[in-house]
Parts: structure tokens; sequence; C-alpha cells
């Protein structure tokens, strides 16, 4: 029973919303049809995706209060981290339902001036490890790793304004490498997915691959 | 030089900075902002998704009388059932619930708009003529090399033959596509990181310090 | 340890430095670097001017997140800037939770530089969870995917949503993003089952993949990261934030290929020499 339910609750979905995709008009003669079907269950779909982010929350709060109660190392950190995120859902939740001009903007500015900043300054350190990298891990060990290296060269020569300067073909060559020679090889590798993906999604809806059900 | 004196921008300022440090070294004030980021992330992320449950699920439900998104609000709540250990097994229905949509939504599409319509754009001309019915050597060549290089890079893929003969040296064509692809790849990598850094350093030179 | 093994094993910090010195000389001496107009941002712009302002909507999708935002919310501003020079209505949306914000950042962007009506002229409806299967939601039906805009504002009055019951009432998508979801859901599930025209703006390191699409045709026209934002600037001529990185960006890719060609040379002398 604990097993068997979600199987079929997985099944009839995906079964439904597939048959959606073919079939028109009313459902078995009635006022319902398979529009409103798919619409529905989509519909129902975005709740419980929504419900599901709570989820992350939650470990969150416990990890962290359990380092803050036990006074383990770093507990500074995490009561930053659970005051922050107080913060934000009090305000957010706050403008939500009583939201004024006032409200609005301190949302926008908490959102412009702590969230966004902070996240964009995580992805930007990378490109420091990216020259790091360049300089010390990319070699032209072999001849396929030299291909990979005289192509990479030549495509940031391409896509760098200065490299028409250097010489009027890097563009050229550039253009030729990323839409004739990448787009078959991506064409390939996406095409591999996508049939990889269709055979796994047809594993889970026939109830072959149970991994996500977990152990019993 | 124009320093901005809005206390918003030096937060901004001061959080991108201790953020840049761990280049130098992993420090406290790193950490510390850096637990500020997921907290703020977040709790962002729950004001979202609360307003999709309140705008779509608890309003309709209770205002318009759309008694049927009482269903949905159950499953939702059924993904927390994982935290009480008498009912966890509960949470595997919403779970499946989520898998269902995924799969039924996905199916179709990946089939329709990528498998079929990627064959199908492959299904191109050998030899390409222009309209006064002139052999364009150039397009050919690109034509011939598209179609053998996405077949080679399939022929790499494909496990259930051994790889030897004609296979072995499509298969090794498909390796040096795949290299250059992967070179090509590293190539914008290189250029998106640059872009990243750049957006960053506009901000705490120009917006921030006001020398730019 | 000889020079080549010291060169081999210069201190990172130093590699740091040097790009840091090298991405910030640019940036306050811009060296005017002339930027040539890349096919795939010249049919997005195509596709903008053939607009009917009249008839059409465009709908403004704000799929991204803060992280890959350096690379992607130069195109969104730009792109709104075009659509409201051109008095197209926009219809902006998200299946990112971050892109609301962005959205608002872009509306207060383009209104000091346009006359333009919010409700009328352009909308922020806000953000719907679900990712690929919110965007087949919203597809099916966008006048009632959302109650109250981002603003809190009823949906159902606005004027801009006059006559938009399907997703092919809308005449044109383009759709900024960083991941997923992104061209894939939207081929999937609005450009393949419906045939409406699809643009992208994407983050530079997913341009690679998204070319088997763009040689389909499935994406009509496409902005590669910064240098995409950059090329639309020029295009519509007012020059922003991608266009004044564009030098630093050509100075940076010449630094990186000096590191590879330094570290390779060293790596095969010192090779050579321990033969």
């Amino acid at each position: 029973m604990r097993r068997e339910v979600p199987l079929v609750i997985t099944f009839v979905i995906g079964v439904l919303l597939i048959a959606s995709y073919f079939l028109q008009g009313p459902i078995l003669g009635g006022e319902y049809t398979w529009k409103t079907l798919s619409s529905d269950i989509t519909n129902w779909g975005v709740l419980v995706s929504a419900f599901a982010v709570g989820i992350a929350a939650v470990n969150l709060t416990r990890i962290h209060g359990n380092k803050i109660t036990n006074q383990r190392p770093g507990f500074i950190n995490s009561i930053a981290l659970i005051g922050t995120m107080v913060i934000f859902i009090a305000v957010g939740v706050f403008n939500k339902h009583f939201g004024t001009a006032g409200t609005r903007a301190l949302f926008q500015n908490m959102f412009d001036y702590i969230l966004s900043p902070l996240g964009a300054a995580m992805f930007a350190i990378i490109a420091f490890y990216v020259a790091s990298a360049s300089y010390r891990a990319f070699r032209a060990r072999s001849a396929e790793a030299t291909m990979l290296l005289i192509a990479a060269i030549i495509m940031m020569m391409a896509s760098a304004p200065i490299g028409a300067l250097i010489w009027s073909k890097f563009p050229v060559i550039g253009k030729w490498l990323l839409d004739v020679v990448n787009m078959a090889g991506q064409r390939g590798i996406r095409l591999g997915v996508a049939i990889g993906g269709f055979a796994a999604s047809m594993r889970i809806l026939l109830g072959i691959d149970r991994g996500h059900l977990g152990s019993e | 030089m124009n320093i901005s004196m809005d206390p918003w921008v030096w937060l901004m300022g001061l959080g991108m900075l201790a953020i840049f440090s761990f280049v130098y070294k992993e420090n406290a004030i790193y950490r510390l902002f850096e637990h500020i980021y997921v907290g703020a992330a977040a709790g962002y992320t729950i004001v979202v998704n609360y307003g999709n449950i309140v705008d779509r699920g608890i309003m309709p439900l209770f205002k318009q009388g759309k008694y049927n998104l009482v269903v949905p609000l159950i499953i939702g709540l059924l993904l927390y059932a994982r935290f009480f250990k008498n009912i966890a097994w509960l949470s595997r229905w919403a779970i499946a619930f989520l898998l269902g949509i995924g799969v039924g939504v996905s199916t179709f599409g990946e089939v329709n708009s990528v498998i079929i319509a990627q064959v199908r754009a492959s299904m191109m001309t050998l030899i390409v003529r222009n309209g006064a019915g002139v052999f364009q050597l150039g397009r050919s060549v690109n034509n011939w090399i598209m179609v053998l290089g996405t077949l080679s890079v399939l022929l790499y893929f494909f496990f259930s033959v051994e790889q030897k003969g004609l296979v072995k040296h499509g298969s090794a064509l498909g390796r040096a596509i795949m290299m250059i692809t992967f070179g090509v790849s590293f190539g914008n990598v290189v250029m998106g990181r640059i872009s990243l850094l750049l957006g960053s350093l506009e901000t705490i030179f120009g917006q921030w310090l006001g020398l730019l | 340890m000889n020079w080549l093994d010291k060169l081999q094993q210069i201190d990172r910090r130093v590699i740091y430095t040097l790009l840091l010195v090298v991405l910030l000389i640019p940036m306050f001496r811009p060296l005017g670097i002339p930027l040539e107009v890349n096919m795939t941002t010249q049919k997005v712009y195509d596709l903008v001017q053939a607009l009917d302002p009249a008839r059409d909507v465009a709908l403004f999708v704000m799929d991204y997140s803060p992280g890959g935002s350096p690379d992607v919310h130069p195109q969104a501003l730009i792109v709104a800037e075009h659509l409201a020079q051109r008095g197209v209505r926009t219809i902006m949306v998200s299946f990112v939770d971050a892109g609301p914000m962005f959205a608002e950042q872009v509306l207060d962007h383009v209104s000091k530089k346009y006359d333009i009506v919010y409700g009328t002229d352009f909308v922020n409806l806000g953000y719907l969870a679900g990712m690929e299967t919110a965007i087949k939601n919203f597809a099916e039906a966008p006048h009632t995917a959302f109650e109250r805009d981002f603003r809190n504002n009823p949906v159902a009055s606005m004027p801009i949503m006059a006559g938009i019951t399907h997703i092919t009432d809308i005449a044109f998508i383009i759709d900024f993003q960083t991941g997923d979801p992104g061209y894939n859901a939207f081929l999937k599930q609005v450009q393949g089952p419906y045939g409406v025209t699809y643009a992208a703006g994407i983050v530079t390191v997913s341009v690679p993949n998204a070319m088997p699409f763009v040689q389909s045709g499935q994406i009509s026209g496409l902005l590669q990261g910064l240098r995409g934002a950059a090329e639309y600037e020029v295009l519509v001529g007012s020059p922003g934030a991608g266009a004044a990185k564009m030098d630093a960006q050509s100075l940076g890719h010449l630094l990186i290929i000096g590191f590879i060609i330094v570290g390779n040379v060293a790596y095969f002398l010192n090779k050579k020499k321990a033969v």
C-alpha cells in the first residue's frame, strides 16, 4: 500500500497529461474537457511546487537552529542566516498583505542591495579560478587536448571584439566552429540526452524505476 | 570621484568585498556574508512561493469557492510529512504527484521539440546549389560536417555494438567533434565568467565608489 | 628550483591580481574597440522592429537569477528600451523566483527614458512556481494564470491584457534566462506545440548548447551574453551597460590566452629538460 499508491499516482497523472497533448474535446461526453484537465493538473502542480520550496527552509532552520542552541563553532553565522531569512520573510509577507509604496521599496532594496549583488559576487569569483586553471591545468598533453585548446583559443579571440583587429579571420573561423562543428557535437549530445530522458521517464511512469520512493 | 552616500549601496559594497575576500583567503567575514546570502536567498524564495500559494490556492478556494484546490493544498502539506516519523511515508504521495506531472509535461515536448525537430533539422541537403543552380562547395561541406558530426557523436555513445571497423572510425570522429565542441564551450566559459566579474567590478567601482 | 619550475608554480594571487588589473584599466580608460554585430542579435532586433505596435503584444520572460544577471540583465534593459521606443505592449512574466524583482529594475530603467503607462504598455505579472509545468499552465491561459500582478493590482481589468487568452495571442516571446527553466522548456511547451516566434537572451556559457536549436530555426533570434547586449545597444543606438565592458572583455581574453600559452611553454620546456 505504502509503495503501490505512489506508483499509481505517478502513472495516472503522467498518462492523463501525456494524453491531453493528443486528445481534445469533452472527457466521457461530459462538460469537462481534456484542456481543462491539463490546465487543472498543471495548476495543482504549480501549487505543490510552491510548497516544495519550504522543505529547504525547514532543513536550514533545523540545522542552523541546532547549531545556535548548542552554541557550536560558527553559531554567530547561523544567527545571521536565520536572522536574515526571518527579516526577508517578515518584510515580504507584510508587503504581500498590507503593502504600501514604502514596504514595496524596502523589499526591492533588500533584493537589489543584499541578495542580488551577493549572489552576483559569488559567481563572479569563479573568473579568478578560470584564470588560474587556464595557467596551471590547461595543457596540450595529447592530440585531443590540443584540439580542445586550439578551439578554445580561437573561440576566445572570435568572441572578444579585439580578435577581429588582430586577425580579421578570427570571427569567421570562430563562427564556423560554433555554428557548424559545435552545433553537430551539441546536437548529438542533446539527442542522446533526449533519448535517455525519454527512457528514464518511461521507467518512472511504469514503476520500474522506484529510487525516488526511498527504502521501506 | 563621486562616492555613494546611500547606506544601502555601502551595505552592498561591503558585502561584495567580503565575498571577494575569499579569493585571497577563506575568512570569518566571508563566512558571515555567505550565511547572510543563504538566509536572504531562502527567505526571498519562501516569500515569493508563499505568494503563489495565497494567490492561486487559498484566495480562490475561500473567495471564489474553487473547492477542488483543497487537493493540491493537502498534497503540498503532505510534503512536510517527512519531518514526522510515523507519517513520513505520506510525503511519497506528494513526490509521486510531482513526478507524474514532471514526466507527463516533459515527455511529449522532449519527443516533439527535441527528438523529432532536431532529427528533422539534421536532414539537410548534402549537395547545395544556389538559386542559379551553381554548386556551393562551402555550404555543402558544412552540411556534410553537421550530418556526419551528429551521427558520429551518437555513434560514440552507442554501446550496444563492439567498437571496431567502421564503427570505431565513426566513433573516433565523434570524439574529435566533441573535443572541438568542449573547446568552444571552454572559450564561452571564459567569456561568461569574465562578464560576471565585470558586472561586479562595475557595481563596486562605479555604483559604490563612483570611480567609473 | 629553476626559473621554469618557478614559472609553473607562480602564486595564484599573482594571477588573480593580473586579471583584476587588466580588467580594470579599460574600465577607467575605454579603448573604443569597434564591435561587429552577430547575425543572431540582428535577428532579435529585426523581430522587434517587425512588431506592429497597434496589434502585437510581446511576452518578456524574466527567467534569470542573481548569479548570472550581469550577463543577461543588460540584454533585458536594452530590449525593453527598444520595445518601449517602438510602443509595443509588453507583458513581463517570470518562472524563476528572482525574475519579478529584476523586472521592476527593468521597468524603473525604461520609465526614466520613455513615457510608459503601467498596465497599458507594460505589466509585471510576477512569478509562477513549477518551472516547465508553470510555463505550460501559463501558455494555456495567460489571462487567468495571475489574478493579481506583482504590484498587487487586479490583472483582468488591465488594458494590456485585452484579447490575451492563449499564448498564440502573443506575437513574440523574448526569454532572458540563466538556466532552467529556459529555452528547453519554452521550445517544448510553447514554440513546439503552438509555433509562437521565440527568441532568447542567454548567458554566454549556454551559447554552444543552444546552437542546435538556432540552426533548426526553433530559436528565431539569440542574444549571446554580455556581448549580445552590447551588440543590441549598438543596433538601438543607446550605448549602455554592455558596450562599456567590451574593451575589458577583450583584454581579459588576451590575458587568459597569454596564461594558457605561458603555462604550456613552461610545461613543455621543463618536460624537455627532464628528458
